[in-house]
């Protein structure tokens, strides 16, 4: 007698899809903004599970880098700087169209999705990918993407002048 | 396409109609600032299943690794400009 096989991934990844769409609801409805930022960090932290469930072997490292760089640096940032600010109990006022259009957007979008992988999927059937090399990476991001990489730099270097200026004027 | 790739990209969209609704919705700056961050994060959820559906392997990681980069770029000048429009008048709501 043999024990059915069961795939781990599919169960998890539904699960943490569910996680992620609860968060980005708190984050839209939540009465507190305070708790829709801390409700971003779990929306981030089930992305990057997600992320590495589609590709373990080679999404994992962008995984962690999620973790770190976006649930570590930008969540943390957002949730410390609303201590800043007083009355953070948001007033709503209603908007009756929202929801419709958001959802007629959503509907669009899903469409020009599924036309334009209905095109790629006929050119390339059955796609293999390469084995992840984290030195090729480095390589592609040095020497093929070296102006985006340094357009980053230095945005991330102006910002941290920007924030030491914030922080020294009355 | 196996199934995740497929239930990536449906819960991507997801993700965006619902930042899209808190756009539209709220007049909040920062419940605005906090919507786009979904965007944000389903578009990167969107292009990792796509990579792994077409077979891109450092293509994703890439773009995601700009888009990152901007993203905390956008939030710390973001903020600069809510506290300069909180100290002005005193409030968080638009319009």
């Amino acid at each position: 007698m043999s024990l059915p096989i069961i795939d781990v991934e599919t169960p998890i990844f539904i699960l943490f899809g569910a996680f992620s769409v609860a968060a980005a609801l708190v984050i839209v409805n939540g009465k507190n903004v305070f708790y829709s930022a801390i409700s971003l960090g779990v929306l981030g932290i089930s992305v990057a599970v997600l992320i590495a469930l589609l590709d373990p072997a080679a999404y994992a490292v962008y995984s962690v880098l999620h973790l770190l760089l976006y649930v570590g640096a930008t969540v943390v940032f957002i949730a410390i700087s609303l201590v800043l600010f007083r009355g953070l109990q948001v007033q709503e006022y209603g908007v009756r169209w929202a929801a419709p259009i958001a959802t007629i957007m959503g509907i669009i979008l899903l469409a020009a999705i599924i036309l334009s992988f209905s095109s790629s999927i006929t050119a390339s059937n059955s796609p293999i990918p390469p084995s992840f090399n984290l030195s090729v990476l480095s390589q592609q991001l040095l020497i093929k993407y070296w102006f985006p990489t340094i357009i980053i730099i230095v945005a991330l270097a102006t910002t941290l002048v920007e924030a030491i200026t914030l922080a020294r004027r009355d | 396409m196996n199934f995740l790739s497929i239930s990536g990209i449906t819960l991507a969209v997801i993700l965006t109609s619902i930042g899209l609704y808190g756009i539209f919705k709220s007049r909040n700056i920062i419940r605005i600032l906090l919507s786009s961050e979904i965007i944000l994060n389903s578009s990167i959820l969107f292009v990792f299943s796509a990579g792994s559906a077409l077979g891109f392997t450092y293509t994703p990681i890439l773009f995601s690794i700009f888009v990152i980069g901007m993203a905390l770029t956008e939030v710390i000048v973001a903020f600069a400009a809510i506290i300069l429009y909180y100290r002005l008048r005193g409030k968080l709501e638009v319009g």
